[in-house]
């Protein structure tokens, strides 16, 4: 069983390794705003990653919210992934 | 999804072929980078030479990007992949300035879809009247005829041209189906006027992006990712894509396996013939020996293409022959195996002397056995020999068997069709070797002839066979592709012959080529290329090819021919033949000799072959 505060960390490395940056160069503001690796590329790579890291799906509606960590960390939180500290960044309705 | 990963290279370690194998059918974009990341660590010794593809395409496939590089590496080759711009495949392949073609890369590939090729029709075809879905059905042919035949005459590298896979997530919906020209019918339309393309054109070759489609299921597309980013291959379909692209490259960089040594027990028979006798055997139109009945099948189908096949297994010969005469109605029988070495000794040893026995080189061997101590064994042996990757499991083999690409050329012409039949004809040569009471009148009761040609557009296609395929009598094994043949064919002082052979067991087609380039200094050739298929050698083909093409050097004001031999470790045959000629040694040393010889040349033409026009 993974412990809720290394899925965060797995999370930030599968973000990572999808844009291909270091993940000590992410934080939880990390985003299209100030990530130049950001870009519609970028995200098909990170739901790629992140799909395969946790071995979920996500709808087309979810990606469309790949705008920053916290807001990833949210869509896995729905899907049952644990974190230690639950980010409650309210998604767009 | 299947196991991919059909042939991995023999030259990599077996620590990496281990890890990528138990990456299982269908890694993530993490492993895919780790595998990449190792495979490109590798010393260059061990990763073959560059090999540049062109993509040009109607959808996103920089996301997939290490996955077609992972793919490639396996050929192997160290690849580049250049990406055109979406869309723009006019501008991309039919300008000569493009940066997709400018350097020439080794190949090109076309990747459409109907949702970009015609909207109008991927997305609106129901709205359509049947008259004008039909017009536009025609269009969309002929943008694709137009982009093809523009290409060609813009460039020789190979082109690839995909087929067009179905609707990302379309249901079929019957009722409209049934209707004239629906959708799937005019992509099936299209699909088949690309195939009369690669038909037609030896430079264009088919892609089946389709049939990958329809093979694995629709799963393998993503319409959420589709809609995304256009890019409508599931992440987790990349690398099964990317096996069934090399497959399609392969026959470029690798030749094509010419025969298949298979063993008998749990291979095309279920049980082990010794053990449970005849009346024991699983072989049959119902389970478990319709899968049996199945590989048996498939083989027979391999060697109509022309895949030789020889028997090699632990067993008491007399057994095994009395089965197949008990068995008619098994799809294989005697008389379709070469050759066959049915006994107790070591399988490596004995596909050692079938490899002799009919005069094909080990690397042109693949291996079919079930045991993986035998499998290892001929491995260890015999590195050669392509292994093919199965299990116990006589269904991986039929798996194995339908999806392996190692018998697969660029096209299959009609010398491959031939030459199982042509095989069979060099046996019963052979035993008339053996009967006659000279060389002489065995030479001569074969009543051979022969007919020398200038290499013409229609033939060109089987001189480039030769020129990837022939090891053994080969002066140079300079491997020139169709592009380089066409550019040698343009200058008129050029000689490039074909040699055709018949003989009172049948035509052997084209067998042999001579290439001989015009140098810049005036009256001065050099023999690019001589070479003769195996199955053909020792007769004396050989030499009225080479007096063939001095008389025509001669005729073209040729004074002087000077000939390069390069060793390649497996074409030492043709040393014989070229001390024969007598010619004058200029350069000698175990890697390279120089021979020059001046025109016209003296002798005569083995008087036993009958020249036909």
């Amino acid at each position: 069983m993974k412990k809720s505060h290394d899925n965060h960390q797995r999370l930030v490395e599968a973000i990572a390794r999808g844009l291909g940056v270091r993940p000590g160069n992410l934080h939880g503001k990390s985003s299209q705003e100030n990530v130049k690796e950001w870009d519609s590329l970028g995200i098909v790579r990170v739901v790629a990653e992140v799909e395969a890291e946790f071995r979920v799906q996500f709808t087309l509606l979810e990606i469309a919210e790949f705008l920053n960590i916290e807001l990833i960390q949210t869509i896995l939180a729905e899907k049952g992934i644990k974190f230690a500290k639950p980010k409650t960044q309210k998604r767009r309705e | 999804m299947k196991q991919e990963w059909g042939e991995l290279p023999a030259i990599w370690p077996a620590s990496l072929q281990e890890k990528i194998r138990s990456a299982g059918p269908s890694p993530g974009p993490h492993d895919i980078r780790s595998l990449l990341s190792q495979v490109r660590r590798l010393p260059s010794s061990r990763k073959g030479s560059p090999f540049c593809l062109s993509i040009a395409r109607t959808f996103t496939l920089e996301t997939q990007l290490e996955s077609l590089l992972l793919s490639l590496h396996t050929l192997p080759c160290q690849p580049d992949i250049r990406l055109g711009p979406l869309d723009n495949l006019e501008q991309t392949l039919l300008q000569g300035n493009s940066s997709l073609l400018r350097p020439p890369p080794d190949a090109v590939l076309v990747l459409w879809r109907l949702e970009e090729l015609h909207p109008t029709l991927a997305f609106g075809a129901d709205s359509m009247t049947v008259a004008r879905r039909r017009f536009v059905g025609k269009e969309l042919i002929q943008r694709i005829k137009s982009l093809a035949h523009g290409f060609t005459r813009a460039s020789h590298v190979p082109l690839f041209l995909s087929t067009i896979p179905p609707l990302v997530g379309r249901t079929v919906v019957s009722s409209l189906e049934a209707e004239p020209e629906s959708v799937t019918s005019l992509r099936a339309r299209a699909n088949e006027a690309i195939r009369d393309l690669c038909r037609q054109n030896k430079q264009i070759h088919l892609f089946d992006f389709a049939g990958w489609v329809e093979s694995k299921g629709q799963q393998v597309l993503d319409m959420k990712m589709d809609l995304y980013a256009r890019q409508p291959i599931g992440s987790r379909a990349w690398m099964s894509f990317g096996d069934a692209l090399v497959r399609t490259l392969r026959p470029l960089r690798v030749p094509p396996a010419k025969a298949l040594a298979v063993d008998l027990d749990n291979v095309i028979w279920g049980g082990v013939l010794g053990e449970v006798g005849e009346s024991g055997i699983r072989l049959g139109k119902e389970f478990p020996g319709n899968v049996y009945f199945r590989i048996q099948q498939r083989l027979l189908e391999l060697r109509s293409r022309g895949v030789l096949l020889a028997m090699v297994s632990k067993n008491n010969e007399r057994e095994v022959c009395s089965l197949f005469r008990k068995r008619p109605d098994m799809p294989l029988q005697l008389r379709h195996f070469s050759s066959r070495r049915v006994n107790w000794a070591e399988k490596h040893a004995n596909l050692e002397e079938i490899s002799r026995e009919l005069g094909l080189g080990l690397d042109s061997f693949a291996f079919l056995d079930d045991q993986a101590f035998e499998r290892d064994q001929m491995r260890h042996y015999l590195p050669q020999v392509r292994v093919l990757p199965v299990q116990e499991d006589p269904l991986s083999i039929v798996e194995e068997l339908h999806s392996t690409s190692i018998f697969n050329g660029l096209k299959v012409g009609k010398e491959d069709r031939l030459r199982a039949r042509e095989y069979e004809n060099s046996a019963k040569r052979k035993r008339l070797q053996k009967s006659s009471r000279s060389a002489d009148e065995f030479l001569r009761s074969l009543k051979l002839t022969a007919r020398v040609r200038p290499v013409t557009p229609e033939t060109v296609g089987r001189a480039v066979q030769l020129l990837s395929k022939t090891n053994q009598f080969n002066i140079s094994a300079r491997r020139h592709d169709e592009a380089a043949v066409r550019a040698m064919l343009s200058r008129p002082k050029n000689s490039l012959l074909t040699l055709q052979v018949m003989d009172r067991f049948g035509d052997q087609g084209i067998v042999g080529l001579g290439i001989a380039l015009a140098l810049e200094k005036p009256s001065a050739y050099c023999i690019d290329t001589f070479l003769l298929s195996c199955r053909a050698i020792g007769r004396g083909a050989e030499d009225l090819l080479w007096h063939e093409l001095m008389k025509d050097l001669h005729k073209k004001n040729g004074r002087r021919v000077r000939m390069e031999y390069l060793s390649t470790g497996r074409n030492s045959l043709v040393l014989e033949f070229l001390d024969r000629l007598n010619l004058k040694t200029k350069i000698k040393s175990a890697a390279r000799r120089v021979y020059e010889a001046m025109l016209p040349f003296p002798g005569r033409p083995p008087a036993h072959i009958r020249k036909i026009p």
